[in-house]
């Protein structure tokens, strides 16, 4: 596949190129997911062979955990990527695409920790109270 | 700092938030408004997936200073704010406004609030449905408590 799907974050700092197929989007609402991107997050992932940065002048990766850290822009504050330690793919905020992707969304995880405010009522093909963007 | 909204001494049901790190933190006064969610381009790049707030008057907010709070010109009206050290979304501020809107998820306590309407859907991608029968707009044209002017 050679399909190619750019994305950046609001203010241009970085960019990036995702080549095809994207993994399906996995909404996340565990408590870090819902405080980075404030309210939660969902993401698409690639094999990080299939993750290429364009432009990282303002990224900063944040260890938002003993086992994953966060990839953010500096001059904008969008919540990008997510890494997990040992696992050579990146999650890439599906909201950070550019144009038109192909993907839906395949479930929600970490519902437990989900905010009281909402309901999940749309794409809930599946949920899971636990589970990671992996 | 002079450019911080201060809390008043009413007394009434506070609300604690914060970023992921803990290095910007907040209270707000209650009652809260409930939430409008965005799906403009900015709020997606910005959350990753789309935005969701709720609007607070400056006095009834208390930010903690933070060298780690920045700010970010989004609209030529409009500016962001997040922490630098974590990435999280926190604020948006219209010019002018003697008002908030603070990030739904940054709130660290339960909120007695719901969700009333979705914004901007003419920018909505399509990964992604809303089907909570909620009104939306496909831009600021909703008569809700949250429109801008």
């Amino acid at each position: 596949m050679t399909d190619i799907v750019k994305g950046s974050c609001e203010c241009g700092g970085v960019t990036f190129e995702l080549v095809g197929p994207l993994r399906p989007s996995i909404a996340c609402h565990c408590t870090q997911c819902r405080k980075t991107s404030g309210h939660y997050w969902s993401a698409t992932q690639v094999p990080n062979d299939r993750f290429k940065l364009t432009n990282d002048a303002t990224l900063k990766w944040f260890r938002s955990s003993d086992s994953a850290q966060r990839g953010f822009c500096t001059g904008c504050g969008a919540s990008l990527f997510w890494q997990k330690d040992g696992e050579a793919a990146t999650s890439v905020g599906s909201g950070t695409l550019d144009g038109i992707t192909g993907i839906s969304t395949q479930k929600h995880i970490f519902i437990a920790d989900k905010g009281d405010y909402y309901d999940i009522d749309g794409d809930m093909n599946s949920t899971s109270n636990k589970g990671n963007p992996s | 700092m002079s450019d911080f909204p201060t809390a008043n001494s009413e007394t009434a049901t506070t609300y604690h938030g914060s970023c992921e790190c803990g290095s910007v933190q907040f209270t707000a006064q209650g009652p809260l408004r409930n939430v409008n969610t965005c799906h403009c381009t900015q709020c997606r790049k910005s959350s990753g997936h789309f935005g969701a707030f709720i609007r607070i008057e400056t006095e009834k907010l208390d930010v903690k200073p933070s060298d780690d709070l920045t700010w970010f010109s989004s609209t030529d009206r409009a500016k962001k704010a997040f922490c630098k050290q974590c990435g999280s979304s926190l604020f948006w501020v219209l010019e002018g406004r003697d008002n908030w809107s603070v990030m739904a998820g940054a709130f660290d306590d339960d909120i007695p609030v719901t969700l009333e309407a979705h914004l901007f859907t003419s920018e909505k991608p399509t990964y992604y449905t809303l089907k909570d029968g909620l009104p939306q707009a496909e831009h600021f044209d909703i008569q809700t408590s949250q429109q801008p002017d």
